[in-house]
C-alpha cells in the first residue's frame, strides 16, 4: 500500500503536485514510480547527499512554495513543520527523526492523484540494510 | 501500539452530546477540509482536535504514526478562523445526538508471527438529526485530519483511513474498524 489513486479536489494556483513537477530534475526522481529517491529500508524512500540536513531543508522549501507553513502543533518541541495546500495536499518536515536523518512526508491529494510516502535524507555512502526477512 | 484518547478526553467528547452545534473550524481549513487541527464549536466550550505524528519502530524501521489529541482552544483562535473564512456551519443549531469514536485495529503477522498490534482512535463522528460530521485522521501516518459530512454511518460512507504498511507474501495485515458509542459508556 502507499502510493495509489483516488478522488480529490482539483484546484488552481499553487499546489504540491505542481511543486513536485517543478523539481523532478533537481532531486533524484523515479519517473516510472513517480516517487522521489530510491527504495530505502521499509516503506520509506531515500535521497542521498553530502549534506542531508541542508538537502532536506531545501527540498521542503521547494515543495512548500505557495502553501501555508506552520508548526504541526502549537507547542511542538521537535520542530516538525507542515505546509498545507488548498487541495488538501501537505508536506511535513521532521528535522531529526529517530533514525538520525531528517525526513519529509508527502501527502498528495490532487484531482485523481493520491500519493503518501516518506523520504529519509541520508549521507553519501548510505546503503540499504539487508532484508532481515 | 496504542494511539487512543485518554479517559478524560473521551469524557470531554461525551460532553458534546446534547449541546447545540455551531460550526467546525480550523486554521487553514480550506474547502478540502483537511488540516492538522479542527475545532468543534458548540454552545459550550470549543474543543480542539489536534493531529500529531510520533515515530515508532515497525518492521525494523522508524515509521510515523499519527494520533489525535484534544486540545484547549481559545475564543481568539476560533474568531481568527471565522474571520479567515475557515468555519463550516452545516448542521448549525442542531443538537448533537450522539458522539462516536472510530476505533481501528490493525494486526500484522510476519511469517505467521505477530509483529504489529496497533490500536487507533482514528476519529470522531458527531450525530445530528439530519446527518453526521466525521472528523478523522486522513491516514495512520501523517498529522492530517479530514472533515467529512455523512448521510449515515455505513461502511460505504465512512471515510477510509489510509495506511502505507507493506503487505506481501510474508507480511500479512488484518484491519478491523468499529465505532465506540460514547453515550453507552460512563
Amino acid at each position: 500500500m502507499g502510493a495509489g489513486s483516488g478522488g480529490g479536489y482539483a484546484s488552481f494556483g499553487p499546489s504540491l503536485l505542481g511543486n513536485v513537477q517543478a523539481v523532478v530534475n533537481k532531486y533524484p526522481y523515479n519517473s516510472h514510480s513517480g516517487l522521489f529517491g530510491v527504495k530505502g529500508n521499509g516503506s520509506a524512500r531515500v535521497i542521498v547527499s553530502d549534506n542531508p540536513s541542508t538537502t532536506a531543508k531545501a527540498f521542503f522549501k521547494d515543495l512548500s512554495k505557495g502553501g501555508s507553513t506552520s508548526s504541526v502543533a502549537k507547542t511542538d518541541p521537535k520542530g516538525m513543520k507542515m505546509t498545507k495546500f488548498i487541495d488538501g495536499s501537505s508536506v511535513t518536515y521532521r528535522p531529526n527523526s529517530k533514525s538520525g536523518s531528517p525526513s519529509v512526508n508527502l501527502l498528495i491529494t490532487s484531482g485523481s492523484k493520491y500519493q503518501n510516502y516518506k523520504i529519509h535524507f541520508e549521507q553519501t555512502g548510505w546503503m540499504p540494510k539487508k532484508d532481515k526477512r | 501500539m496504542r494511539k487512543i484518547f485518554s479517559e478524560v478526553e473521551l469524557e470531554s467528547l461525551r460532553g458534546l452530546i446534547g449541546s447545540a452545534f455551531q460550526f467546525v473550524a480550523g486554521p487553514g481549513l480550506w474547502h478540502a477540509l483537511t488540516g492538522s487541527s479542527v475545532y468543534v464549536v458548540c454552545d459550550n466550550s470549543p474543543i480542539g482536535v489536534q493531529a500529531y505524528s510520533d515515530e515508532e519502530e515497525f518492521q525494523g524501521e522508524w515509521e510515523d504514526f499519527s494520533r489525535l489529541q484534544l486540545t484547549p482552544v481559545t475564543k481568539k483562535e476560533v474568531e481568527e478562523c471565522v474571520q479567515d473564512g475557515f468555519a463550516y456551519r452545516k448542521h448549525m443549531g442542531e443538537f448533537v445526538r450522539g458522539v462516536f469514536v472510530i476505533v481501528d485495529e490493525i494486526f500484522g503477522e510476519l511469517d505467521g508471527v505477530k509483529n504489529l498490534d496497533y490500536l487507533s482512535h482514528s476519529g470522531i463522528v458527531l450525530q445530528f438529526d439530519t446527518g453526521y460530521i466525521c472528523i478523522a485522521k486522513h491516514d495512520h501516518h501523517q498529522p492530517v485530519i479530514k472533515v467529512t459530512y455523512l448521510d449515515d454511518m455505513s461502511e460505504e460512507q465512512m471515510p477510509h483511513t489510509f495506511n502505507r504498511f507493506d503487505e506481501d507474501l510474508n507480511q500479512k495485515l488484518y484491519l478491523k474498524r468499529t465505532l465506540l458509542d460514547l453515550s453507552a459508556i460512563g
